[in-house]
């Protein structure tokens, strides 16, 4: 029973990613950067005009802030690639308030229309009695964004966690490994306990392991 | 306080020995630390502090010889380290915003159904599930979650998510706060650490124990009324829980607690 609601919890987890990868084969795509401004910060809004098609598309846009229309233009884009802008906003939402980026598009498919409305969740939502740790307000902001990732786990100054867990991990398997023959038909109790404890940690590390290498993957692919 | 007295109301009752004791009290007080640094210093040092912790709470509880009680004391609380770890090291932008809260969720309930599987524990005596009593504790989770939603807007006074009152979000945030919220976080602080804490040392030092660390991981927010809120609330649903046994009536007021919080209130207020 227990294997099997871990098995559903991790399939839930996939499909969460699954619907993601599918939203971004979407011809528009806006991203809304930080997803949680704060008053007076400046609202960075990368839209992207996708053709996931064999042939090059010339594609018309608008980009609108709040009904107004602040960028338009026509582009063709080649096959199986994507075509990215970005608008500063500047940032006068109060506490409250929410501002909604609209992104139309017109080529040989058809109109397509893509909206983003920011904050996309009230910040609370992350922190208060909702949730905690890493998902409280203050931090939650950056947590989902690949500059906080990348900056905690890649980062070439300071404190790279991506390379601390990387050699833990990697002690922790060798401990694994030569604990194996010891244990092996004997009893030693301190020795298994140990074992299977440090098991635990070595998949949780092993999983932000397989992160690390997935996010190092698509960065390089998508240069 | 001498060493005696802390002894004989912390632990000697229960027949611990007060090294035991502070070593519990130790990592509580490391737990504190790691959130803090992680909130208001270095995000990276919160989490290696994090993983250095975890290791050594398992080193300690492997090696060293100790009360069954202190152990399971010990293994729970190794539990919050390991969340932070997890949640705070995977690449969660790779998911959907509007996914995110119960991939994260997901993860920390596999974490407490780990826990809980490894240890043997019976999951039906941790929740308490009573076909009889379910619709009595829905209600009393319902009486105590709508007042303490309405408290805690008023201390957060949160923006509301969409332009206007939607039906369709309102739903989703039910389904995401009653199964996912509340029963993640009502399962590893009242089901399994304040569980632990009460069998170790009484239930009074449980609920304040399980409390305590429930406002510590808030310490994110930044916000010293909101610390005492989740404080304070987190004693409510710990008596709740001592006094039904059962985590039907925390998850629901937890659960609607925050759909108060988030998917009614800030529509009524709305400026």
């Amino acid at each position: 029973m227990f294997k099997l609601a871990i098995l559903w919890l991790a399939i839930l987890l996939l499909v969460s990613f699954w619907l993601t990868v599918r939203d971004t084969s979407e011809l528009v795509t806006i991203v809304v950067m930080p997803q949680a401004p704060r008053e007076g910060e400046p609202i960075i809004v990368t839209f992207k005009l996708n053709n996931p098609s064999s042939h090059s598309r010339l594609t018309e846009y608008q980009f609108y802030a709040n009904g107004k229309l602040v960028k338009e233009g026509t582009t063709t884009i080649a096959s199986n690639s994507v075509k990215a802008y970005k608008y500063a906003y500047e940032n006068h939402l109060r506490m409250g308030e929410q501002l909604n980026f609209v992104v139309k598009s017109h080529s040989e498919w058809g109109d397509y229309e893509k909206a983003v409305s920011t904050p996309p969740y009230p910040p609370q939502v992350w922190s208060s009695f909702v949730s905690f740790a890493s998902f409280s307000t203050s931090v939650m902001s950056s947590m989902s964004t690949m500059t906080y990732y990348q900056s905690t786990f890649g980062s070439d100054m300071g404190l790279n966690v991506g390379i601390i867990a990387s050699i833990v991990l990697i002690a922790l398997l060798i401990f694994l490994e030569l604990s194996q023959p010891v244990v092996e038909g004997r009893t030693i109790v301190r020795l298994v306990r140990l074992r299977i404890r440090f098991s635990t940690v070595t998949w949780i590390l092993f999983i932000i392991f397989m992160g690390l290498v997935y996010t190092k993957v698509v960065v390089i692919l998508s240069g | 306080m001498t060493a005696e007295v802390a002894q004989d109301k912390l632990g000697e009752k229960k027949g611990l020995s007060l090294w035991q004791v502070m070593l519990i009290v130790t990592t509580g007080i490391t737990i504190t630390i790691c959130e803090w640094v992680f909130a208001y210093q270095n995000v990276a040092w919160g989490i290696s502090i994090a993983l250095g912790l975890t290791i050594v709470i398992y080193l300690v509880l492997s090696t060293l010889r100790l009360d069954r009680r202190i152990t399971n004391c010990g293994e729970s609380l190794a539990l919050i380290p390991l969340y932070i770890l997890f949640t705070s090291s995977l690449p969660w932008f790779f998911i959907n915003q509007q996914y995110l809260l119960p991939a994260v969720y997901s993860c920390i309930l596999g974490l407490c159904l780990w826990h809980t599987y490894k240890k043997g524990l019976n999951l039906k005596l941790i929740f308490g599930f009573s076909k009889k009593k379910l619709l009595k504790y829905s209600l009393i989770g319902l009486m105590v979650g709508i007042p303490s939603g309405v408290a805690e807007y008023f201390v957060l006074q949160p923006a509301p998510a969409f332009p206007g009152f939607n039906i369709g979000g309102f739903f989703r945030d039910l389904a995401y706060m009653l199964l996912f919220v509340g029963m993640a976080e009502e399962f590893l602080f009242r089901g399994l650490i304040q569980q632990d804490f009460t069998e170790a040392f009484g239930w009074k030092w449980g609920l304040l124990a399980s409390s305590t660390l429930f406002a510590v991981m808030h310490l994110t927010w930044r916000s010293v009324p909101e610390l005492g809120f989740v404080f304070i609330a987190g004693l409510i649903l710990g008596a709740l829980y001592l006094k039904t046994k059962s985590l039907v009536a925390p998850i629901i007021a937890h659960g609607i607690n925050n759909v108060m919080l988030v998917a009614v209130l800030p529509y009524i207020f709305m400026r």
